[in-house]
C-alpha cells in the first residue's frame, strides 16, 4: 500500500481522517446497534426520548418470537429458499456466462440483450402475471416458486458479473481438457469452475444476502407455510401496535447469517468485485 | 455457426483447435445453447410472458376484485387516464429527485470512503467490517428501523440534532422533510455497496499512470481528478447506473415509512405501481405505470446495456 | 322403568314435561342458545385448517381458541395474522387465484360488497341452518353490525368484533383541572388548548388521533364528518363530502391536529397515537377501543387505571365511525364446513367470553357486552355512542376511494392544500371512479 500517492504526515491530518472515519462509521453503525440493543430492551426502555444506553438486559423478546411466531419453520424455509438460491445462481450463472464469453453465439445481440433487460424489469410488473400462472398450477406457497423467482432474477446480475472472471482463464486451459478427451460439461464442472473460484465466492455472498433479505417477491409468493423472515419481519406493523422488541429481535437474528458470511469471505468480496468490474 | 471458429489474433491456438473440432462439430455447436437454456427458459417463464402479459393487460379493464366484470378491451384508456393524472405526476417529479439525490449521494459518500480507505492505517479492517454492515441488512428491517429512528418523539435522529443545536422535527410527518428522510434511509442501505465496489476498483487500477504523473510533479489533487477518476469511470458506470435504476423504482421505504403521505409528498412511481395493482387491484392502471417504469429503467440503462453486450463481445472475437 | 313407563303414559305428566322444556327452551333462547358442538361436518376431517386475520389482538383470542378447538376436534388451526397494510391483497389475490390457501378469513365490514359480488365467500346461514351442523344464533350481535355482510336476505358472516372510536381521556389530567371529558367538539377545543403547552403539564398535547395519509386519515376524518351533520354521498351516489358541511369538519379536523396535536401527528397510524397516549403524552385522543387493552397493561404504560373513555363528542350528532370485524367462509375452501364449525366455536358464548374478552378483541355480542360493562371499562362509552354509527360504504371501489380521502385530508393536514380544493379535486376523482364502475348509467 506504500505505492498510494496519498500520504499524511501530519498529526492534524490523522486527527482530521479519524474524526471523518468515525462521523461515517457511525452513520452506518448506529442503526444498526439501535437494532441490537432494542432486541434486548424492556419496552418502557424503548419509548423514551433519549438512547438509553444503561438498560436492564432481556432474553424475553427473542423467547417470545419463537413461541408466537411458529419461527423455527420461517428460519428453515429462509435458510432454504437462500441456499438453494445461491447454489442455483453460482452454478447456472458461471454456465451461463462460460457459455457467453467462450462461443460466437448465433443471434448474440438478442441473447446478451435479454439477460440484460431482465434486471431492469421491474419486480412488480412481472408479478401479477406470475402470480396468476404460479397459483394455476398450484405451486404458490411453496418454497419452490420463490427458490425459482429469486434464483431466475437474480442471474442476470451475476452472469455479467462472473463473465469478468471467465476472461480471465486462458483458452489454452480448455483446450488441453478437450484433448485429454473431457466433455464440455466434465470440462466445466471439474476445471473452469475451480478455476473461478474466487469469483464464484463472491456471487455467492452476494446472492445469499440477496435471496435472504428480498422481501417482494416474498411477500407475493409466500401464503402461510413457506412464508420467508423479512414478510414475517413486515408482519411486526400490526394494525394497533408495532412489536419493536419482537421486531428488532428477529431483525438481529435476520443479520446473524449475512454477518457471519460476509466476515468469513470479505477479502474473496474484495477480490471478486473487482476481477468481475466491467471494463468499459 | 462457424464462428466457433478461434481467432486468428492468438497464434498457436489454431493448431491445436483442429483436432478437437474436428471430433463432433455438430454436437458441439448446440453445447452453448444447452449452457443458456436454464437462465433462458427461467427469465421465459419469470420475465418474459409475465413482461408480454403486463403489456397486454394495459389496454384492459381488469380488476382482480371483480371476477364478476368481464374483462374488457379499454384502448388507450388506461394510459389516458395515469398520463392525465395530477398524482402520477407529482409521483413523477418526487421518484426523480429521490432518484438523482440519493444516487448521487451515495456514490460520492461510496466514493469518498472507498479513498479515505485506500491506504494503511490502524484499524482498518475493523471500519471496513463495520461500515460493510448496512449491506447486509434486509431492506424490510432497515426501513421500520428508520422509521422509528425518525419518530418525532421517540427517534434517536432528534437527539442528535439536538446536541448540534437543531429543535425537534417532525421527520416524516412533515412535507418538506419527509422525502429527504427517506433518501437518508436509502443511502444509509446503499451507500456501503456502492462503497465496496469502488473500493475494489481502486485496489485493481494500474498504478503506473499515477506514479509517472506524480514523477513528472503533479499535485495530489490533479492525480486523482485527472487519472484515477478516469479509470475509474467504467466502474462507476456500473454502479450508478445500478443505482439509477433501483432508486428509479424505490418501493419499499415508502411502503412502511409514509405510505406515500404526507399529502403525496413521498408518493412514488414504484409505489404508485405496487398500490394500483396490489391494493386497487386495477390491474390495467398498475401495467401502465410498470410499463412506463420499464421504458424510463431502459433509456437509463441502454447505454450501459450497450456497453456490457460490447464488454462480451470482446471477449469472443 | 315400570314407573317411567307409567309416567309418560299419563297425559298431564307429558304435558307438563312439554311445558318445563319449551320454558327451559326460552331461557336457552334469551341467554342465546350455545350452537350444539356434538353435530359435526359428515366430510372428511381435514389435517388442518387456516385461518387469516389482521393483527395481534385477534392473533393471540385465534390461537387460544384454535388450541381448545383441536383438543375438541382433532383438527390443527394455523393462525396467520396479516397487518392492515397487505391484508386486502394477500386475500384478494389468493381468491382470485382460488387456491383456498384460507379457509376462514376475517373481514371488515367496509369490504362487504367486494366480497359478496365477487362471489368470494360463503353465507353462513346456510350451514347453520342445516340441521346437521350446529346452529348459530346470529341474534346475539347486533343487527346494525350483522346487516353490512348481509344481501338478498344471505348473511356471510359472524361480526365478533364490532365497535366505535371513543375518546381516551386523562382522568387525572382533567381532574386536577376540575373538567369533565369535552360532550362536544367546541369543549373539546378548550379543553385541548388548555393543556397544548401548558407549563403546568410539559410535554403533554391536547389532543391525538390518526392522521397518516390513507386509510388512517381518511378512518378518523368520518367521525368528524358525520358528527358535523355531512355524508360522502347522496342516495345517487354523487360526492357531497365537498359541500359546506364537509370543509368545515374536514377544517376542523385539521385545526385540531395542527394546534394540539404533537408534530409528528400527521404520520400517525394507531400505533404512534397509541404509543404517545399510553406515554401520557396527549390529554385525549380519538381511538379504538381495543387500544384499551394496551393502555391498562403496566408491562407498556405509563398512564394505566388514569385513562377515561367517553363517548366522542357531538357537533351536530354525536356519530362515531364503526369498526368491524368477522369470520368469513372462503368459497374456495376445501372444507367449508369445517371452517364454519371453527367460525361458530370462536364465537361460542363461552370463548367470547373467556378468550376474546380478555385478550383485548372489542366484542359487540349482545348478551356480552351487557354482562361484562362493568369489566370492560371502555364498555359503557361504546354502548352510548352505538345510538348513531355506521362505516363508510361497503362498496366494491371503497379501496381507491379510501385512498382518494386519505390523500385529500393529509393535504389539508399538513398545510399544502385548503380543505375546499382538496375536497373537490378528491370529490372530482371519486366521481370519476364511480363513472367507470358504471354508478352514474343506470
Amino acid at each position: 500500500m506504500t505505492k498510494r500517492n496519498f500520504t499524511l504526515n501530519s498529526i492534524g491530518k490523522w486527527t482530521v481522517f479519524y474524526i471523518g472515519l468515525i462521523c461515517a462509521v457511525f452513520f452506518f453503525v448506529f442503526p444498526i446497534f439501535w437494532i441490537v440493543t432494542t432486541s434486548l430492551k424492556h419496552r418502557v426502555d424503548v419509548y423514551t426520548e433519549k438512547p438509553v444506553l444503561l438498560f436492564s438486559v432481556t432474553w424475553q423478546n427473542y423467547q417470545r418470537i419463537f413461541e408466537l411466531h411458529d419461527f423455527g419453520r420461517y428460519l428453515l424455509n429462509s435458510f432454504i429458499v437462500a441456499t438453494s438460491v445461491t447454489l442455483i445462481i453460482v452454478y447456472f450463472g458461471a454456465l451461463a456466462a462460460y457459455a457467453l464469453t467462450r462461443w460466437r453465439i448465433k443471434g448474440y445481440n438478442w441473447v446478451s440483450l435479454a439477460i440484460i433487460s431482465a434486471r431492469m424489469f421491474p419486480p412488480i410488473a412481472l408479478l401479477p402475471s406470475f402470480f396468476l400462472f404460479a397459483s394455476r398450477i398450484g405451486i404458490v406457497d411453496t418454497r419452490r416458486v420463490l427458490i425459482f423467482a429469486h434464483a431466475t432474477y437474480g442471474l442476470p446480475f451475476i452472469v455479467f458479473m462472473l463473465a469478468g472472471f471467465f476472461r480471465q482463464i486462458p483458452r489454452d486451459l480448455d483446450d488441453a481438457a478437450l484433448i485429454d478427451g473431457c466433455s464440455y460439461f466434465q470440462l466445466f464442472n471439474w476445471i473452469i469452475l475451480p478455476s473461478v473460484a474466487p469469483g464464484l465466492a463472491a456471487t455467492a455472498i452476494l446472492s445469499f444476502i440477496w435471496s435472504w433479505n428480498e422481501f417482494l417477491f416474498a411477500l407475493v409468493l409466500t401464503r402461510a407455510s413457506s412464508k420467508t423472515l423479512p414478510v414475517v419481519i413486515s408482519e411486526f406493523i400490526g394494525f394497533v401496535q408495532v412489536d419493536w422488541q419482537g421486531l428488532t429481535a428477529m431483525a438481529t437474528i435476520l443479520l446473524l447469517p449475512s454477518i457471519i458470511i460476509t466476515f468469513a469471505a470479505q477479502k474473496y468480496l474484495v477480490r471478486g468485485l473487482t476481477a468481475g468490474a466491467v471494463k468499459g | 455457426m462457424r464462428q466457433r471458429l478461434p481467432t486468428i489474433s492468438r497464434p498457436g491456438f489454431l493448431s491445436k483447435r483442429e483436432r478437437v473440432i474436428k471430433r463432433s462439430i455438430r454436437s458441439e455447436r448446440l453445447i452453448p445453447y444447452w449452457m443458456l437454456a436454464p437462465l433462458l427458459v427461467g427469465l421465459a417463464i419469470l420475465v418474459y410472458s409475465p413482461m408480454i402479459g403486463t403489456f397486454a393487460l394495459s389496454f384492459l379493464r381488469y380488476f382482480w376484485n371483480k371476477p364478476q366484470q368481464p374483462i374488457r378491451w379499454a384502448g388507450l384508456n388506461n394510459y389516458i387516464d395515469i398520463f392525465s393524472e395530477s398524482l402520477f405526476w407529482q409521483a413523477f417529479g418526487n421518484t426523480i429527485v429521490f432518484m438523482i439525490v440519493s444516487t448521487g449521494l451515495s456514490v460520492l459518500i461510496g466514493l469518498g470512503l472507498a479513498v479515505m480507505f485506500d491506504r494503511k492505517f490502524p484499524g482498518k479492517n475493523v471500519f471496513m467490517t463495520l461500515i460493510l454492515l448496512p449491506m447486509m441488512t434486509a431492506p424490510v428491517a432497515a426501513a421500520l428501523t428508520w422509521k422509528f429512528l425518525f419518530d418525532g418523539q421517540w427517534g434517536a435522529v432528534n437527539y442528535f440534532v439536538n446536541l448540534i443545536g437543531i429543535p425537534n422535527q417532525a421527520w416524516l410527518a412533515s412535507p418538506k422533510l419527509a422525502l429527504p428522510a427517506i433518501m437518508v434511509a436509502d443511502i444509509w442501505l446503499y451507500a456501503p455497496f456502492v462503497f465496496l465496489v469502488m473500493f475494489a476498483s481502486l485496489q485493481a487500477l494500474p498504478q503506473e499512470p499515477m506514479e509517472a504523473a506524480r514523477i513528472d510533479g503533479g499535485s495530489r489533487w490533479q492525480i486523482f481528478t485527472r487519472i484515477t477518476l478516469p479509470l475509474l469511470v467504467p466502474n462507476f458506470l456500473l454502479i450508478i447506473v445500478i443505482r439509477l435504476m433501483d432508486t428509479f423504482r424505490v418501493f419499499d421505504f415508502i411502503y412502511i415509512m409514509t405510505n406515500g403521505g404526507p399529502g403525496g409528498k413521498t408518493e412514488t412511481i414504484g409505489f404508485l405501481s405496487y398500490e394500483r395493482t396490489f391494493r386497487h387491484f386495477n390491474m390495467g392502471q398498475g401495467s401502465v405505470i410498470a410499463i412506463f417504469i420499464l421504458v424510463v429503467v431502459l433509456l437509463i440503462s441502454w447505454y450501459f446495456i450497450r456497453i456490457l453486450q460490447k464488454g462480451l463481445l470482446e471477449q469472443v472475437r | 322403568m315400570r314407573n317411567w313407563k307409567n309416567l309418560i303414559q299419563r297425559p298431564l305428566v307429558i304435558l307438563g314435561i312439554v311445558f318445563s322444556l319449551s320454558i327451559l327452551n326460552c331461557i336457552a333462547v334469551v341467554s342465546a342458545a350455545e350452537p350444539d358442538f356434538s353435530k359435526v361436518p359428515k366430510g372428511p376431517k381435514p389435517k388442518k385448517l387456516t385461518v387469516v386475520l389482521y393483527e395481534p389482538v385477534e392473533q393471540k383470542a385465534a390461537i387460544e381458541v384454535s388450541k381448545l378447538f383441536e383438543q375438541k376436534f382433532g383438527i390443527k388451526v394455523e393462525v396467520n395474522a396479516i397487518p392492515w397494510i397487505n391484508l386486502h391483497e394477500k386475500i384478494i389475490a389468493d381468491l382470485t387465484a382460488r387456491t383456498g390457501t384460507y379457509d376462514v378469513i376475517f373481514i371488515p365490514g367496509l369490504w362487504a360488497l367486494e366480497f359478496i359480488e365477487a362471489d368470494f365467500i360463503e353465507p353462513l346461514n346456510k350451514y347453520w341452518n342445516n340441521p346437521n351442523l350446529p346452529k348459530f344464533d346470529i341474534e346475539a350481535y347486533p343487527q346494525s353490525v350483522v346487516n353490512l355482510l348481509s344481501k338478498n336476505g344471505n348473511i356471510y358472516w359472524i361480526p365478533h368484533h364490532g365497535t366505535t372510536q371513543i375518546l381516551f381521556y386523562r382522568k387525572d389530567l382533567l381532574q386536577a383541572e376540575g373538567l369533565r371529558p369535552p360532550e362536544t367538539y367546541d369543549e373539546l377545543f378548550k379543553i385541548a388548548a388548555k393543556f397544548t403547552n401548558n407549563p403546568k403539564y410539559p410535554g403533554v398535547y391536547g389532543f391525538g388521533t390518526t392522521a397518516k395519509q390513507g386509510e388512517f386519515a381518511s378512518s378518523t376524518w368520518s367521525t368528524w364528518l358525520w358528527s358535523w351533520g355531512g355524508d360522502y354521498f347522496d342516495e345517487n351516489w354523487n360526492p357531497i363530502f365537498n359541500d359546506a358541511t364537509g370543509v368545515a369538519s374536514l377544517e376542523a379536523y385539521a385545526e385540531a391536529v395542527n394546534k394540539f396535536a404533537p408534530p409528528d401527528a400527521p404520520n400517525w397510524a394507531n400505533e404512534e397515537a397509541g404509543a404517545a397516549f399510553q406515554q401520557g403524552r396527549l390529554a385525549m385522543l380519538q381511538m379504538w377501543p381495543y387500544l384499551g387493552a394496551a393502555m391498562e397493561d403496566p408491562t407498556q404504560s405509563k398512564v394505566v387505571g388514569k385513562v377515561g373513555y367517553a363517548p366522542l363528542p357531538k357537533k351536530v350528532l354525536r356519530f362515531p365511525r364503526l369498526g368491524s370485524w368477522g369470520g368469513t367462509v372462503s368459497k374456495f375452501s376445501r372444507y367449508k364446513e369445517w371452517a364454519y364449525l371453527w367460525v361458530a366455536f370462536y364465537n361460542s358464548e363461552e370463548n367470547t367470553d373467556n378468550i376474546l374478552v380478555p385478550s383485548g378483541v372489542a366484542v359487540c355480542r349482545l348478551l356480552t357486552a351487557e354482562k361484562l360493562k362493568d369489566k370492560i371499562l371502555w364498555q359503557d362509552a361504546v354502548n352510548k355512542s352505538f345510538e348513531h354509527t355506521k362505516e363508510r360504504p361497503g362498496i366494491p371501489e371503497i379501496t381507491p376511494i379510501i385512498d382518494v380521502w386519505g390523500l385529500a385530508v393529509s393535504k389539508v393536514v399538513t398545510g399544502q392544500s385548503d380543505a375546499k380544493s382538496a375536497l373537490d379535486e378528491a370529490a372530482t376523482k371519486i366521481r370519476k371512479i364511480l363513472d367507470d364502475a358504471g354508478y352514474y348509467s343506470k
